[in-house]
């Protein structure tokens, strides 16, 4: 029998519809708003071997770090899986892409035989180790960040090994966590069940025939794209700035990229070595970064694509044990997924002059604060992501940076709390939230621009840790424009302290017990701009001078644009004056 | 006075059903999308002639027209509502652009985001604060009100919308601003938030609120210009007006409200399908409608559509209670395509009105799914014939060609695959609607409508398990129908955030008893009398630490411990899962009032078919056979009650057609409306419905 393409993309889409139905019941019935609220979660169907088959994602960074440890759990149970058996993962050293995001995986069986897994993933409130939440710059090793998880059985052929999970709930802080996890088993379960149904009406044989077909049809379609870049070795690095000890150390992370015919080849080998703290990025974590710059490319090339294991047949990655990028055995690494930012900065610069087409220019790297607390008005503790911090992206051809969008890692897939909801799930009080003026970098297309935000503290016991980059005192560069675009910004955070002091936070800097009273402020740079801001249409400009975004100083001196004194028209012969004598 | 009319209207065309004095008349007319009370009168027109009297004599014989608009809807679609102002909280002046912080398309740099209903310079900051508990940190600046106010003035503002941080808890300084705006701008438009929808999230409340004042002035000269048309003709009836929530209000309270009409269009379907099987004493129905965009499904449970809070126009978060529809863009003029890795796609391009499928002849040469449905005989050159048009059953088969030769399949096998794509996707659509609320789409008939619809509905229920479907007569006007069966109604709600265990019962009554009194004043306004009042009590719940709330129904007097385990209930159903140990907390308190209305009986002025009526032969797709079949053809209207036809067969309706796979069995009920349905549950239900008790030999 020779595969049916049409009943290959009927299936497709069904078992996209599964991961879909699963996501669905995953964020309406978890409990901590990391989940919920924010999304910070996946859930993905694989093959009996593995491979993705379809996935539904808020958190494109985790989306593409649950298919490792999948390999490591085949792997390790061998022949020892069965129908009914729960397994859950997080350790980084087995392919885990942070402590903090958990992953749920069950084996899917058919007439005896496993033919699937369904699996989720998601960022849970806690996970152990000597920190609430998990973020502390002060970690040396693994074990001080996390209770790690190698491949465990919670359940066994449909049973609760109660051991077991007790052993897990025991060494996390707070019981939302095991809610949280069992939400995921739940959703699974879902997954697990509606592919039972599709197994059934088309049988084994026929699904993962069909299912082949799928995934080298995505195959095709991704080296029928790779074939139209040139061929060639590309280079690009960024820097990340501040370990988390050193504020001022900096790091280079190096790419290098080997397009060959239909093939592309990113080897991290020549980044710094490792760092003795917290930001070292476990290798599924990096993956899942050049994944992410790897479907900005290809989407600006005109590609719609499911994700799934053909889409990503066609990549090779390179990284060198014991640098920044795989580190050894036991180096901390929780800060890890946040260098998603350094990643997609060196990438996009390597291809600049290659694939100008498909590029940005510099994100403003992400920067905010996770933050915990006991609730004075519950006497419960409260965690949460100041993910409403957001920065904005580089713009490229044809197009503005998205305004904030913020983190590289969840590109506009993660939402921003509520600022109502913000005030009544958490122990803070906003004071404002909104876009910061003259933040984007300029070019005939400008960078997106950042936020301006503030909030005071009134927890009890409150500690926040920062987890982001592109801090100003630390001496980080802005991000940078491309084809004569202008850099973006850079970020600032200070605490304003109840006796009056003020204290600058730094980009991986715990604070604890932050007085009730204390107020942050923050300010979270622009993207940067591409091509000659000279080139861009007035009255754009004018639009933005108008709302405010835009100073009628900054719309002279970047786009050669004079404000009439209205501040609402162009002052078109003293514009044509300013863009011919500038251009000249 | 003795007719009630409804009219639907579209962007293509204007639906009317009439009924009264022994009659029910279906019309279609031209949309007029310049002005649409002008079609709307040009099809008055044309049915009095039909019926043989003056415009003016006709329309003074109207007793209720109930009338669905998408005036609003298209003026947000196109950016031309209301020049509109926004006065928020200061510091939050971009809460609106904001959004939730995501974008569709997290992989595609060149999204660009929606362009704000209210440009950041009208969006102006006011100083003074409000606390999550509703207690005043920082009084209102009244200075920034009057501040703006003038700048908005200057800025010759027509609406003016107001959301301040915390107003569900605590109104005052909205409404302080609200008065002061009205008394300085007298002719604007005003929408406080606290007024309009009184709870938590600001941006979801600042989206609706903006468009409720972006689409009031519109709304409001529409129906002014409406009523003044009909007055002119002597209209002397009552006027009624199709709300997103499925209810009907009075013109005066659509124009307060404005934002109800936004999702209004198709908000009637479901209100058909219930009315087409309630005279079985059935109360339960998925409906579908496919037409040659779009495809809507929405879920009745309990003898009423299921409400949303989460809906979205245009990028915007509308979170009024509506019912929820949910929307694909796969329909009649969705294109096929191969994508450069080899699998086979439908939509989401559609070849739309112009230049149309392939097989209209109007110059489309791209595959679409209505060129499928004719290269498989599912459709026949003549089945638009009352739409004045002849299919090109040549030119299909051309447009397929290079899709066929690419997959190296016949031509016919191509199209099947691309029926059977959309199906899938399709039936995707219909099991979101359901999954989202723990239902099995299994337990429902479906409800057909739409010109496409019922082409593809007997597959879609194949997909689904779903064992039996229904096409009414009026299917082509499916909406236009449901107008005449829907009540009044009002949704209401009230913040109040608390432990449900320690919920104070006097103020919980007293929030009622405030939601109630507005309510009945509401439809008293409107004319309803008392006795035909209802009330829809529900609490919105959640587990502490929950994100997401659930909207769970309760009875009056309020009872906590009979509404806690209601929660759990719901939510087990919901999530498969519950913790009746755990905390629960609520958030809001809701009220919908309904206004039961007179309706037509269902059963009455129904005529009588002539018997079967085979009117033919012609090649259809077997999907067993997997080839073309010659299969017979039946005309629709001269099936009798009673009568069934055993699947493969073909029966056309003057706007439909009807496909009966292999398998399945059509059957007319008591009422003439078509069923189609398969298997022992299939027959069972068919058994269970009037007339179509016994089986009937063809």
């Amino acid at each position: 029998m020779s595969a049916d393409p049409i009943l290959a993309s009927v299936l497709q889409r069904r078992v996209q519809a599964i991961s879909h139905e699963m996501a669905t019941v995953l964020m309406r019935s978890s409990r901590s708003p990391i989940f919920n609220e924010i999304g910070d979660l996946v859930t993905v169907i694989f093959d009996a071997r593995g491979r993705t088959l379809a996935q539904t994602e808020y958190a494109s960074i985790i989306a593409n770090g649950a298919q490792p440890p999948l390999a490591r759990i085949i792997e390790y149970f061998g022949d020892d899986l069965h129908d009914g058996d729960v397994i859950l993962h997080n350790d980084v050293y087995s392919g885990g892409n942070q402590n903090a995001d958990v992953g749920v995986f069950l084996p899917i069986f058919h007439d005896g035989a496993l033919v699937a897994w369904s699996a989720s993933k998601g960022h849970v409130a806690d996970i152990g180790g000597m920190t609430a939440g998990g973020y502390d710059p002060r970690a040396r090793d693994v074990w001080q960040e996390a209770f790690r998880i190698p491949p465990l059985k919670i359940h066994d052929r449909g049973e609760l090994r109660r051991d077991v999970w007790d052993l897990v709930r025991a060494n996390i802080r707070f019981d939302v966590v095991s809610e949280d996890i069992n939400a995921m088993i739940g959703a699974c379960t879902i997954g697990k069940r509606r592919l039972g149904e599709v197994l059934d009406r088309y049988g084994v044989p026929a699904f993962d025939e069909h299912m082949d077909y799928v995934i080298d049809a995505s195959e095709r379609q991704v080296r029928a794209e790779l074939e139209r870049w040139p061929d060639g070795t590309y280079r690009g690095e960024s820097w990340m700035v501040s370990d988390g000890i050193d504020p001022t150390a900096r790091y280079r992370v190096a790419v290098a990229i080997t397009i060959a015919g239909d093939e592309i080849t990113f080897d991290f080998s020549e980044t710094d070595d490792q760092a003795p703290g917290f930001t070292n990025m476990p290798p599924a974590s990096a993956i899942g970064a050049i994944r992410i710059a790897f479907l900005m490319l290809v989407t600006a090339g005109g590609l719609s694509l499911p994700a799934n294991h053909g889409v990503f047949a066609p990549i090779r990655t390179v990284f060198r044990r014991g640098s920044l990028i795989d580190p050894h055995f036991p180096a901390s690494t929780i800060f890890g997924n946040q260098m998603c930012d350094e990643v997609l900065e060196a990438i996009m610069r390597a291809l600049s002059d290659v694939l100008p087409d498909r590029v940005t220019a510099g994100w403003n790297q992400f920067l905010c604060t996770a933050l915990s607390a006991i609730d004075p008005r519950t006497g419960e503790p409260s965690v949460s992501l100041t993910i409403f911090q957001r920065g904005g992206p580089g713009a490229m051809r044809g197009a503005d940076g998205y305004d904030a969008l913020g983190f590289t890692g969840t590109p506009g897939s993660m939402r921003s709390p509520d600022m109502e909801m913000f005030e009544l799930s958490t122990p803070h009080f906003m004071h404002y939230y909104e876009y910061l003026p003259d933040s984007a970098g300029a070019g005939q297309w400008r960078g997106g621009y950042g936020t301006r935000s503030s909030w005071s503290f009134y927890g009890e016991h409150e500690a926040g840790t920062t987890i982001g980059d592109d801090v100003a005192a630390e001496g980080a560069e802005p991000a940078h424009g491309l084809f004569g675009g202008s850099a973006g910004g850079l970020n600032e955070l200070r605490l304003r302290l109840p006796d009056g002091s003020v204290r600058d936070w730094g980009s991986k800097e715990i604070i604890e017990q932050i007085p009730p009273g204390t107020v942050c402020e923050s300010l979270n740079g622009g993207g940067g701009g591409y091509g000659d801001p000279r080139l861009r249409d007035p009255e754009l400009v004018l639009a933005e001078v108008r709302d405010g975004l835009l100073s009628a100083a900054a719309a002279a001196a970047e786009y050669g644009v004079r404000i009439g004194a209205d501040g609402r028209s162009i002052d078109h012969d003293a514009t044509r004056v300013l863009r011919a004598e500038e251009r000249a | 006075m003795s007719y009630r009319i409804g009219i639907d209207v579209g962007g293509t065309f204007t639906d009317f059903l009439l009924i009264g004095e022994g009659r029910r008349l279906v019309h279609k007319t031209s949309s007029t999308p310049d002005d649409p009370s002008r079609g709307l009168v040009v099809g008055l027109e044309e049915i009095a002639a039909q019926l043989g009297l003056e415009l003016r004599a006709f329309v003074a014989r109207l007793e209720l027209i109930v009338h669905g608009t998408t005036v609003t809807t298209n003026a947000v679609l196109t950016h031309r509502g209301a020049r509109t102002g926004l006065l928020v909280t200061e510091g939050f002046r971009d809460v609106l652009a904001l959004r939730d912080g995501t974008r569709e398309e997290p992989y595609d740099n060149r999204l660009a985001p929606p362009t704000p209903l209210v440009p950041r310079y009208r969006r102006l900051p006011v100083g003074g604060r409000i606390d999550y508990k509703g207690d005043e940190v920082e009084p209102l600046r009244e200075q920034d009100v009057r501040d703006a106010a003038a700048a908005l003035a200057a800025d010759e503002v027509e609406a003016i919308a107001i959301c301040f941080m915390h107003s569900p808890a605590n109104a005052e300084h909205e409404r302080r601003a609200r008065d002061l705006v009205a008394e300085l701008l007298p002719d604007a438009y005003v929408t406080a938030s606290s007024d309009l929808l009184p709870q938590v999230r600001y941006h979801d409340r600042m989206s609706t609120t903006v468009l409720n004042a972006y689409a009031g002035p519109i709304i409001s000269r529409y129906l002014a210009a409406l009523t003044e048309r009909l007055e002119g003709l002597a209209f002397d009836g009552t006027l009624l007006i199709m709300q997103s929530n499925g209810g009907v209000a009075t013109p005066a309270e659509i124009s307060e409200r404005a934002a109800l009409s936004l999702l209004s269009g198709p908000a009637s379907g479901p209100t058909a399908g219930l009315w087409q099987l309630a005279p079985h004493g059935l109360d339960e129905c998925i409906t579908v409608d496919m037409g040659g965009t779009s495809f809507d499904a929405a879920l009745v449970k309990d003898g009423a559509p299921l409400l949303m809070v989460d809906g979205v126009v245009d990028r915007w978060r509308l979170a009024l209670p509506t019912i929820d529809i949910h929307t694909i863009g796969a329909g009649g003029g969705s294109i096929a395509w191969l994508d450069e890795g080899g699998l086979l796609h439908v939509g989401p391009q559609s070849a739309g009105a112009q230049p149309g499928p392939a097989s209209y002849g109007r110059g489309g040469a791209l595959p679409t799914v209505t060129d499928a449905d004719l290269v498989l005989g599912y459709l026949g050159e003549e089945s638009f014939r009352h739409g004045g048009m002849a299919l090109d059953l040549g030119a299909a088969r051309t447009a397929f060609g290079p899709l066929a030769q690419a997959l190296g399949l016949t031509v016919e096998q191509a199209a099947a695959g691309v029926y059977d794509l959309v199906n899938v996707t399709m039936a995707t659509g219909v099991r979101d609607i359901s999954i989202r609320r723990g239902l099995d789409p299994r337990d429902f008939p479906l409800v057909v409508a739409g010109g496409a619809g019922p082409l593809h509905a007997a597959a879609i229920a194949r997909e689904l398990d779903i064992p039996a479907l229904l096409v009414p007569r009026e299917s082509s006007i499916f909406c236009a129908a449901g107008m005449l069966m829907s009540d009044f109604k009002h949704d209401d709600v009230r913040a109040y955030k608390t432990p449900l265990a320690t919920a104070d019962p006097q103020r919980l009554t007293a929030l009622l008893d405030q939601l109630i009194a507005a309510g009945r004043e509401t439809l008293a306004r409107e004319g309803v009398p008392p006795d035909r009042v209802e009330l829809q009590a529900a609490l919105d719940l959640r587990y502490v630490g929950q994100w997401h709330e659930l909207t769970v129904p309760i009875a009056l007097p309020f009872d906590a411990a009979a509404a806690a385990a209601g929660f759990h209930v719901e939510h087990d159903r919901l999530f498969g899962h519950s913790s009746p140990e755990g905390a629960v907390e609520l958030l809001a308190v809701r009220l919908g009032v309904v206004g039961r209305t007179e309706k037509p009986d269902p059963t009455a002025e129904v005529e009588l078919g002539e018997g079967p009526a085979l009117v033919g032969t012609r090649p259809v797709w077997s999907p067993s056979a997997r080839t073309l079949v010659e299969t017979p053809v039946y005309d629709g209207e001269a099936l009798a009650s009673g009568t069934t036809i055993a699947g493969p067969a073909i029966v056309e309706l003057p706007n439909t057609t009807i496909v009966v796979p292999d398998g399945f069995t059509l059957g007319v009920d008591a009422y003439r409306a078509l069923v189609v349905y398969a298997g022992e549950r299939g027959a069972a239900f068919a058994g269970g419905l009037a007339g179509l008790g016994t089986e009937v030999a063809r």
